[in-house]
């Protein structure tokens, strides 16, 4: 039983790296490198990372390390979004904790991408209708995909309750792409 | 179940194992003092609480294990309106399917006392319980595990990374004699909406299903066990705190003989959805394996199969695809008595007898909703199932991306040749599956063929191709699917020389555009995966058809209608991309090729897809049907109509649609018959559609009769001449020359043609990889010159 449950560890080991064997083009690469620079660039990068993972960054940036960057950008995304080979979308809460939300105060949300439908079109995530949007608004992404099998994308999201408030997201690519089984949508409790 | 015995657990040595238990024990009642005595209020925002409970009650839906209808409601009506006093209300209403209340303490063990469920449970089948979560300290862990008597279901659960090569079972028990020993199974439903860890609230409910392997009275110590930590039996060995132990009544469950006959009394497949009184699904979908889906309610059974299920009264809907009236009956399994259930089904149309062959060109037998574990996806036995129970003469699987490697192996290049077998034979018996597959007379109806689409794969941007009729399945030098070309016509021009017929699938994904005009010019932005590359492959006689229904019609047909007027001949194919576009059933989407003899073995299925080829087709849901659609006497699909000058023709057809007598809620799908259905009335609109535009049309009453119908059409030059009832059916063209010349109905059309190609290049050539880029980009120049030709050819603006 020991055995086997080593084994099983090892081999959910081996399926955590997989993605990451997935970079295979300097397409990929290029668009990964550009976007976690823009990310150090912007402000919000000082809330997302503590000082040594952004000098490290930066190290892995200049070396153009691109499964370096990936995995310490990765570990603090909250949300990880999944669009298949056929354009099916699906999104999952990662083990990142939740930021303390400050009330009335837009924080920023790391989502990472795995885009194996390599689709170029539009991408949201937007509150579904019946959570109280005086409770909590999320700001715009960035309007299209790149098609790069991996990219980052913040998302801000404000709170203004002090209660605790369940809310759900849903992640769409495009008209037609929401997954079946609902998996296209995620739950997850807020408060400032 | 009053006479069923609870026994908190008394262990009369004070042993070290029941002191720490002891600690435990204490640990949580200073944490829990409401574990000691029964319901007591807990401090809970009531938002929260409901939020969640929503996702509980609407996941015991989809478990098929509703709550009563009247208690959904009123968790409905509490809901509504957040508040301490529903709260309570709410948790008064539960208690009666709550079987454990667990308490966390802050260390994350648990205290679990009983709660006042009854304590039944099914053999060879499920019931789903809920656990009352006290959580003061809002820990996010998940439950794990419920007793040392109960196997995880473990590897006996969807699972999906839609990897090419996901990860292989290690077997899902270690080994018959363990299991033999853990007569319980059970699955912590984690699936959406609902989330696999607690949500951190203090108080919440979770779901549980528990499996009995056996009948009759069994006992189990019940302990729910939070967070991840050592194996079960170590969990339970080393720490055994307070839990509780139960007794459970384990009903048996019997065989069901089936006799499902076809309209003409010969046996056949269905697919029936069995529900008992308050709307639970049997077999339970969360547990099954194939050939049965998890992700549908039916399961397709044969003429002379048996389904297991327990004592009590069944309700079940048997159907065969939209060419059948469904067929509803009520039965009841007793002990006392061999059950049986008698079905007869009934056709409003047979298509097939007309001469028209149903197909669906693209389904998969592994990836989106099938599970990855334990198997990589199905086989090709229960595609065989599920083709036959939807009344198709063909059934393409296309292999693909996920479980690629695994898959290609039922690719032969030929006809699949069923044996009537269950497949996987130690998990069936793990399962403790009884189904005993059986052929029937009208099997030889349906076949099945293994191909492949171009999804996941390199030049997946630039559309996903289905290669129909392969005879070899593997491009020449690419051993890995990262070897293969990076944009389409490379592979296009491959498959077709050696005899397949290849084209676009989904092909509207990627194409939508804001103008619900058809025709209309808008450019679209060819950002997904739908027929993105196939104007230019079009331009070099490389690409036979595109493949929807799935999407809006305008967005389907707007550049099909487009390369049309262009005098380009491609054929639409209604698809269902099974089960990812859509995992109701196959054959969503529909082709109906036109055959004098059904379509059987290598040499049938060769004549189905030549019939896709030529375009002697229609397509759509399978609700509207158009028999023999021809001009004068020209046949659709068979060569050109020429008239040596303009002058009037008529479009005839025998044309039958079925809507119910009363509109039921508007569904789904966008390609539906009762989307088409005039206000108020059984009647529909069929549209003659020349160059595009309509240019005549009749009202049909869509009452299953086939009735004959004709319109005249003015031609005024060389044109295409559909028939179309949207958003339902739609035929291929005939063809209609005017004193010798081609199709160039609209300049511009051809202008659109090449502001797309424009488009296209702008968005993939980014993604072509380096050493191909070249070929690509001359072949798209070649694609513009042809475009242009085109439209210096066309006499209409």
């Amino acid at each position: 039983m020991d055995l086997r449950r080593s084994i099983g560890t090892l081999v959910a080991l081996l399926m955590i790296l997989q993605p990451l064997s997935s970079f295979a083009n300097a397409f990929d690469d290029s668009v990964l490198l550009r976007e976690v620079g823009n990310l150090l660039t912007d402000n919000s990068s000082k809330h997302l990372f503590i000082p040594e993972d952004l000098s490290t960054l930066r190290n892995l940036l200049k070396a153009g390390n691109v499964r370096g960057v990936d995995q310490i950008v990765g570990q603090k995304a909250l949300i990880e979004v999944t669009i298949n080979p056929e354009a099916r979308v699906s999104v999952r809460r990662t083990a990142a904790p939740l930021p303390l939300f400050a009330c009335g105060t837009a924080e920023p949300l790391l989502v990472r991408l795995v885009n194996d439908g390599h689709v170029t079109s539009s991408f949201n995530i937007r509150l579904r209708q019946d959570t109280d949007a005086n409770m909590v608004m999320l700001g715009r992404l960035t309007p299209h995909l790149t098609g790069a099998t991996v990219e980052y994308r913040l998302l801000t999201m404000t709170v203004t309750t002090i209660r605790p408030v369940d809310l759900t997201l849903i992640a769409d690519a495009g008209l037609g792409t929401d997954d079946l089984s609902l998996r296209s949508q995620l739950s997850m409790i807020v408060k400032c | 179940m009053a006479d069923l015995g609870m026994r908190v657990q008394t262990e009369s040595t004070l042993s070290r194992r029941s002191l720490i238990a002891a600690g435990l024990s204490s640990g949580a009642l200073l944490v829990c003092p409401s574990a000691l005595r029964g319901l007591a209020e807990v401090a809970v925002e009531p938002q929260p609480y409901f939020a969640s409970l929503q996702r509980v009650v609407q996941s015991l839906q989809s478990l098929g294990a509703p709550l009563a209808p009247a208690d959904v409601d009123e968790i409905a009506r509490l809901s509504a309106a957040p508040s301490q006093e529903n709260l309570k209300k709410a948790e008064l209403l539960l208690v009666r399917y709550t079987l454990m209340r667990v308490c966390l303490s802050p260390d994350g063990t648990a205290l679990t006392r009983p709660g006042e469920s009854a304590r039944e449970l099914v053999e060879q089948g499920w019931r789903s319980f809920l656990i009352r979560v006290e959580n003061p300290d809002g820990l996010t862990l998940p439950l794990t595990s419920i007793s040392d008597a109960a196997t995880d279901e473990g590897d006996l659960i969807r699972q999906f990374t839609g990897s090419r090569e996901p990860g292989l079972s290690l077997g899902n028990f270690s080994g018959p004699a363990d299991y033999a020993h853990r007569w319980m199974g059970f699955k912590f439903f984690a699936g959406p909406p609902s989330m696999g860890e607690l949500a951190g609230i203090p108080l919440e409910y979770r779901i549980v299903e528990i499996f009995s392997r056996d009948r009759g009275r069994k006992s189990a110590f019940l302990q729910a066990y939070p967070g991840y930590g050592p194996p079960v039996f170590l969990r339970y060995a080393l720490i055994k705190p307070a839990g509780f132990w139960a007794d459970f009544e384990c009903l048996p469950s019997q065989d069901v003989a089936l006799h499902i006959a076809d309209g003409d009394g010969a046996g056949c497949f269905a697919g029936l959805v069995i529900n008992d009184e308050i709307g639970r699904l049997y077999p339970a979908p969360a547990h099954r394996i194939e050939p049965d889906f998890q992700f549908q309610p039916q399961v397709y059974r044969a003429d002379g199969e048996t389904l297991r299920l327990p004592q009590g009264r069944f309700t079940a809907v048997a159907s065969r695809g939209p060419e059948y009236v469904p067929t509803s009956l009520a039965f009841d399994v007793h002990p006392s008595t061999d059950p049986h259930l008698r079905i007869k089904l009934q056709r409003w149309i047979n298509a097939p007898q007309l001469g028209w062959h149903p197909g669906d060109p693209h389904i998969h037998a592994a990836g989106c909703q099938h599970y990855e574990n334990p198997t990589q996806g199905v086989t090709p036995e229960a595609m065989i199932r599920h083709v036959r129970g939807e009344a198709l003469a063909v059934g393409d699987v296309l292999t693909w991306g996920p479980g690629y490697y695994y898959q290609k192996q039922f690719f032969s290049g030929h006809v699949y040749e069923p044996h009537n077998s269950l497949e996987h034979a130690e998990y069936q018996e793990a399962n403790n599956v009884t189904l005993k597959p059986r052929g029937t007379p009208h099997d030889v109806e349906s076949l099945v063929r293994y191909d492949v689409e171009v999804s996941g794969f390199p030049s997946s941007i630039c559309g996903h191709l289905m290669l129909l009729r392969l005879k070899d399945q593997n491009f020449p030098g690419a051993p890995r699917i990262e070897n293969w070309p990076s944009w389409n016509l490379p592979i296009l021009r491959w498959a077709r020389a050696q005899g397949a017929v290849a084209g676009y699938a989904h092909c509207g994904s990627g194409l939508f555009v804001e103008s619900e005009d058809l025709p209309n010019y808008e450019i679209p932005r060819f950002d997904s995966i739908g027929a993105n590359e196939f104007i230019v492959d079009l331009a070099h006689d490389a690409v036979d058809f595109v493949a929807g229904a799935e999407y809006s019609p305008t967005t389907e047909l707007n550049f099909w209608y487009h390369t049309l007027n262009c005098g380009f001949r491609a054929s639409m194919l209604g698809e269902t991309d099974f089960p990812c576009i859509s995992g109701e059933r196959l054959g969503v989407g529909r082709t109906y090729v036109g055959l004098v003899h059904p379509p059987k073995g290598d040499a049938g299925y060769g004549a189905w897809i030549e019939g896709i080829r030529n375009g002697r087709a229609y397509f759509g849901d399978g609700r509207s049907h158009f028999i023999d659609y021809r001009i004068d006497a020209q046949n659709v699909g068979i060569g050109n109509l020429d008239l040596s000058q303009p002058g009037t023709v008529r479009a005839s057809v025998s044309i039958a649609a079925r809507l119910e007598e009363t509109p039921p809620p508007p569904p789904r799908a966008a390609w539906h018959l009762e989307h088409a259905r005039i206000p108020g009335t059984r009647t529909v609109m069929v549209e003659v559609v020349v160059n595009g535009r309509p240019a005549g049309h009749r009202s049909v009453t869509a009452d299953g009769e086939l009735r004959d119908l004709s319109i005249e059409v003015p031609i005024r030059r060389s044109s295409w001449v559909a028939l179309r009832i949207l958003p339902s059916g739609h035929t291929n063209p005939i063809f209609v020359r005017v004193g010798g010349k081609p199709v160039r109905a609209s300049k511009r059309s051809a202008q659109w043609c090449l502001d797309s190609i424009d488009a296209l290049w702008r968005e993939k050539s980014v993604q072509i990889s380096a050493s191909e880029l070249k070929d690509a980009e001359a072949a798209y120049e070649h694609a513009r010159v042809v475009y242009r030709k085109i439209a210096t050819e066309c006499e209409v603006a």
